[in-house]
């Protein structure tokens, strides 16, 4: 979810649009995960909950990063 | 820039989780304790972006990550394991899903591992399922 208080999805993209930073949180309590381990370590297949988030910054015209 | 397509850099990601994993070794469970899930900064060029496609409403981004065990590596470590058999195991998603009313992503895709001496890639999968 976008990690902007109260700040609507059109608001949102306008804050993109202008090549604004923005924050995402993931959910805490929703199975984000699928983990496989190599059989040395069990081989057990988990479905986990992950709390963090990610953050993007949009590339405008003649300033990418790439 | 297009207000239908935006390119963007992915410049942060930061996650962990805190439910146990148990992880067997040499007949031994052990807990694996914290699995942190961190942006690989040393990336190359051109990695750790994606699109957002309003037309669409669809967004793509590959994430260049690094998975640790840093609890479960320790452990490891102090029975005498080679440090360098407990690096951070690299992967890389690639993830797909639509842009919702809130603009929050339905991101989720698979994970392509590197080759790691422990989390060897054939055997070890990792994906994101879909969510917000």
């Amino acid at each position: 979810m976008p990690d902007v208080g109260s700040r609507s999805g059109a608001e949102i993209r306008q804050a993109v649009l202008e090549g604004k930073t923005v924050s995402w949180r993931f959910i805490p309590d929703q199975k984000r995960l699928r983990f496989t381990l190599p059989k040395m370590f069990g081989g057990r297949t988990y479905e986990v909950c992950l709390k963090g988030g990610y953050t993007f910054r949009p590339i405008v015209s003649g300033s990418a990063a790439c | 820039m297009s207000e239908q397509i935006v390119n963007f850099e992915i410049t942060n990601l930061a996650a962990e989780v805190n439910e146990s994993i148990s992880l067997e070794w040499q007949g031994k469970s052990f807990d694996s304790g914290l699995l942190t899930v961190e942006l690989d900064d040393s990336a190359p060029g051109g990695a750790n972006q994606g699109v957002l496609n309003y037309s669409q409403r669809r967004a793509t981004a590959e994430f260049h990550l690094r998975l640790r065990f840093p609890e479960f590596a320790s452990t490891l470590e102090t029975l005498g394991l080679d440090p360098e058999l407990l690096r951070p195991v690299s992967a890389v998603l690639h993830s797909e899903g639509d842009i919702l009313d809130d603009h929050s992503f339905a991101l989720s895709g698979r994970c392509d591992l590197a080759a790691h001496p422990l989390f060897r890639a054939e055997e070890t999968k990792a994906s994101i399922l879909p969510g917000r």
